[in-house]
């Protein structure tokens, strides 16, 4: 549905050029929630805004469902208002001097096709419905709460009746409560209208929750990009690993037969092949922590030096071989304390060579 | 529900190739946009070219003769002196008036502050050649209300302002609203943490004051003082109300009698070089006030977040001392010449307020006034007013959207040409457009000798205020609120009627009104463009007073202030928040 070849756009400004995006590569299926992931400046609203039109890429192309939208070879950019897309912003962009009902209909009233009064108050109702603001259509715009204006913002867009509709960050104005509520209509929503969606956001949780897809951008490259299991099981770099989470770094020497020698110890992985300098990484949900020896793989003596209890879980600092490690574990028991034995179980373990972006 | 699910979507654009020259609606916007940009920078031109041509049996050669003889001429010397103490004192007196009211109001815990702020709005919209003619009733060497009052006491005292400093002084009193309102604005967006800290180490108001809140306002204040100077070098109301008839001439005064001579052919050769002079004068000073702002932004006094600004305890002399010190800004300043005025308007012949002349009291004068004339200048200034201030918000929109909105190449270079007629003297617009109307464009549009003469050069002029407004006023506005217009179908002309023009309503109202009040008192550009076929209003009182009948000239002058009073009160119930930045006099 969405196909973007050797994306490239280059800012000149008097600090000096900046490359938002580099020879970016992405594609999108049909009805699938994909969503851009990645730190500011990292090009990911770039590449959105590309693909809305309101950005003017200088090298690559666009694809919309078999369409192109932009080519640079062929000095072809179809302006954003003929695109036929629908868009939610960060800002949510209600117009202030319109109510609810004016503010979702203004796109069916001036937009290209402009259908008959009565079947533009048609679709504004059922728009306006499906994200459940149908009792707020009268209602001015100025006098909306910001998960309401969120709410309408949603109707707006998908009430042109898009096949892909693009969201910059749309849940960043929100407090965190609300966010979850919203986040939860959006993925119903989508579904039900197996709706194209390209989504930007600077928040892993929100990625993992909605995304059918992800892709992990930093510094205008497409750094990684597969199904969110996929991303955070098996990183394909340390900077995508470090993206979905705290980890533990260890540095070491591979050695045949799958086994690291780390700066805390052996370690038996289950992947095998490296050889030389590497490092290795393991999430904190992933350490394995009990009072008494195992006698099991992977299995070191450590000190636990801190517990902070964070609610479903304690999160513990242990020292094992003269490093820190962070270990999560949950709080159904009493906190643990003095010596530890730690486990790292050898299929969540990730390994790079070192010096890996 | 069927409706979302079907499968007839929206992806239907067609992708053509590109044409060389497609016409968009942002082709066109741009089109509409490059025609005053255009005016504009030909207009500039034109004194240039006149200056450096000279006529000859065999056509038109170059030659640098105007510019010898202005130089070998004392009288260009004495010119420019006078034009240089006229500016200045104009200058110093907006600011000692204006600066002291803006720290009062913005600094200070004074009570109801609020109406300074629309006084000295307010104070700007009086027409300056009104209160001249006031001032002159006041100060006039022999028929001057206090000069007669000083020559009781002290038979050899006379206070002249027929003179540079005299018409500096009247100047300078109508620009301090302009001091008042760009110094205000310093004072506002300061820093006051920067005053806690010195009040926290021990540092007392008046030395905090002097040591720290003056010294931060500082570039904001030279800059205001810049601003005011270039426009005292440009003033021609005061001058040829009070100047021109005692043959004291600025530069604008200068500008006019070479091209209305009393007697001789005019002289465009002279006017013209001595255009280029102050032009690049002009230009100098507009490049200096823009270094001296972006200087001040070196200290991150003026940032964009809103503070509150630290306010000092008045007490109750304080309060007593500012108000005295407003109301003597309001009443001298203001309301004494504008009286004076509608006094006289009602004296046969000029005479101190007294028992007699209370009796004397008539309307002599307003039956006197040639009323067709008064009503062909008040029909065309009407018109000018509706019509200029619809076109300078049209044509500013289309402006001002290319350089806030688009990303088109030199959309700053078409900002700072619609910037020009703010820092070139309106004189030489009216003199370059003299110039086409009578010498280029005669035969096929004769222009010259009508309204719409007037309108298209108003209209260049204002557009200069127009456009700092709407990029203001644009600058306010979410780009995504358009934008989200944008990707959901909205064609740029129906975004900016639907979207854009609404949110942008309290700007454009006004906007209009400040320039349908600034058209109406409008006299500099009309002083060199008007004939009897398109005389204005402000035309036939500044020709009553040319013709020596003062006192009839007066009435003419109270007709004018009756005929304001819609708009001020207009004004005064829309548009008084505004600040109206970009103002020119």
């Amino acid at each position: 549905m969405i196909r973007v070849a050797k994306l490239s756009k280059t800012y000149r400004g008097a600090s000096g050029a900046v490359h938002a995006l580099r020879q970016v590569d992405l594609e999108v299926a049909r009805g699938e929630f994909f969503v851009l992931l990645g730190p500011s400046g990292s090009g990911k609203t770039t590449l959105l805004r590309s693909v809305a039109g309101l950005e003017r890429p200088d090298g690559g192309e666009i694809e919309l469902g078999g369409r192109t939208a932009f080519s640079a070879a062929r000095r072809l950019f179809v302006p954003a208002e003929e695109r036929g897309l629908g868009m939610v912003f960060q800002s949510y962009a209600i117009w202030p001097h319109l109510t609810v009902f004016e503010n979702v209909a203004l796109p069916l009233k001036q937009g290209k096709k402009r259908p008959g009064r009565e079947r533009v108050r048609q679709r504004v109702t059922e728009a306006l419905k499906l994200v459940g603001m149908e009792d707020y259509a009268a209602r001015p715009a100025p006098l909306l709460s910001g998960g309401q204006q969120q709410r309408v913002a949603l109707a707006r867009a998908l009430a042109v009746d898009p096949e892909v509709l693009l969201m910059d960050e749309p849940l960043s104005n929100l407090d965190a409560r609300l966010r979850e509520d919203v986040r939860v209509k959006i993925k119903a929503v989508a579904r039900e209208l197996r709706v194209t969606v390209l989504y930007v956001t600077h928040d892993q949780v929100e990625a993992m929750t909605l995304a059918d897809r992800i892709a992990v951008m930093a510094d205008g490259r497409i750094l990684q990009a597969g199904a969110p299991d996929e991303l955070y099981r098996r990183p394909a770099s340390p900077r995508v690993a470090e993206f979905f989470g705290a980890i533990n770094w260890l540095r070491g020497e591979a050695r045949a037969g799958g086994v690291v020698e780390t700066e805390i110890g052996a370690l038996r992985l289950a992947a095998d092949g490296a050889a030389g300098r590497v490092v290795v990484g393991v999430r904190p949900e992933d350490v394995k922590l009990s009072g008494a020896c195992a006698q099991a793989e992977n299995e070191l003596a450590g000190v636990i030096r801190s517990a902070v209890f964070t609610g479903g879980e304690f999160l513990y600092e242990i020292e094992v071989g003269g490093k820190l490690l962070l270990a999560r574990a949950m709080s159904d028991r009493e906190a643990l304390k003095g010596s530890v034995f730690v486990r790292l179980p050898c299929d969540r373990i990730a390994l790079f060579p070192e010096g890996a972006p | 529900m069927e409706d979302f699910m079907s499968p007839a979507r929206n992806l239907k654009f067609e992708t053509r190739d590109p044409r060389p020259f497609r016409i968009t609606q942002r082709s066109i916007l741009i089109s509409i946009a490059l025609v005053p940009a255009a005016a504009i920078v030909g207009l500039l031109l034109i004194p240039v070219w006149v200056s450096i041509r000279a006529d000859t049996d065999s056509g038109a050669v170059f030659s640098l003769n105007a510019y010898r003889a202005l130089f070998s001429d004392p009288f260009s010397y004495r010119t420019l002196f006078n034009t240089a103490i006229f500016s200045s004192v104009a200058t110093l007196t907006a600011l000692s008036f204006g600066l002291p009211a803006a720290w009062i109001v913005e600094r200070t815990t004074l009570p109801r502050k609020g109406l300074v702020f629309t006084f000295m709005t307010a104070g700007l919209l009086v027409p300056g050649f009104l209160s001249a003619m006031g001032w002159v009733f006041l100060l006039h060497p022999r028929i001057g209300l206090v000069n007669a009052a000083i020559g009781a006491v002290f038979p050899d005292w006379r206070i002249n302002i027929a003179s540079p400093l005299g018409m500096g002084f009247v100047q300078g009193l109508g620009l301090a609203p302009l001091a008042f309102i760009m110094t205000a604005a310093t004072f506002r967006s300061a820093n006051p943490e920067l005053e806690e800290a010195a009040a926290v180490h021990g540092i007392g108001s008046v030395r905090a004051l002097l040591r720290v809140t003056l010294p931060l306002a500082w570039p904001g204040i030279l800059a205001a003082a810049i601003y005011i100077l270039t426009i005292g070098l440009a003033a021609f109301e005061v001058p040829a109300v009070i100047g021109l008839s005692n043959r004291v001439f600025t530069f604008s005064t200068y500008l006019y009698t070479q091209v209305h001579p009393n007697e001789g052919a005019p002289r465009y050769d002279l006017a013209a070089a001595f255009g280029v002079f102050v032009m690049a004068l002009a230009g100098s000073l507009s490049w200096l006030y823009f270094r001296v702002l972006r200087h001040g932004h070196r200290f991150a006094v003026v940032t964009g977040r809103s503070y509150r600004p630290r306010q000092t305890e008045l007490g109750r002399s304080g309060v007593v001392f500012a108000w005295m010190f407003l109301s003597l800004y309001l009443f001298v300043g203001q309301v004494l010449p504008l009286l004076t005025l509608v006094w006289s308007s009602l004296l046969r012949y000029f005479q101190l307020p007294s028992a007699a002349a209370f009796a004397n009291l008539s309307l002599v004068n307003y039956r006197g006034l040639p009323w067709p004339h008064l009503i062909d200048g008040l029909k065309n200034t009407a018109f000018l007013m509706a019509m200029v201030s619809t076109l300078v918000l049209a044509l500013s929109l289309a402006i001002s959207w290319i350089v806030v909105r688009s990303k088109a190449r030199g959309r700053f270079l078409l900002d700072a040409v619609a910037f020009l007629p703010h820092a070139v003297p309106g004189i030489i617009f009216a003199l370059s457009a003299a110039y086409v109307a009578l010498f280029v464009l005669r035969d096929w549009v004769p222009i010259y000798g009508t309204v719409f003469l007037l309108l298209a050069v108003y209209v260049l002029e204002r557009t200069s205020f127009g456009t700092r407004m709407l990029n203001n006023a644009l600058a306010q506005i979410h780009p995504e609120l358009e934008e989200a217009g944008q990707v959901m179908g909205i064609a740029l002309f129906r975004r900016m009627a639907r979207i854009l023009v609404p949110l942008l309503a309290p700007a454009f109202l006004n906007g209009w009104l400040w320039i349908a009040l600034l058209t109406y008192r409008e006299l500099t550009i009309a002083s060199l463009l008007v004939t009897p076929d398109n005389v204005t209003l402000p035309m036939v009182i500044w020709g009553l007073w040319q013709s020596g009948s003062f006192t009839r000239a007066a009435a003419g002058a109270a007709m004018g202030l009756v005929f304001m009073l819609p708009f001020v009160a207009a004004y005064w119930f829309f548009g008084r928040r505004l600040a109206p930045e970009g103002f020119k006099a």
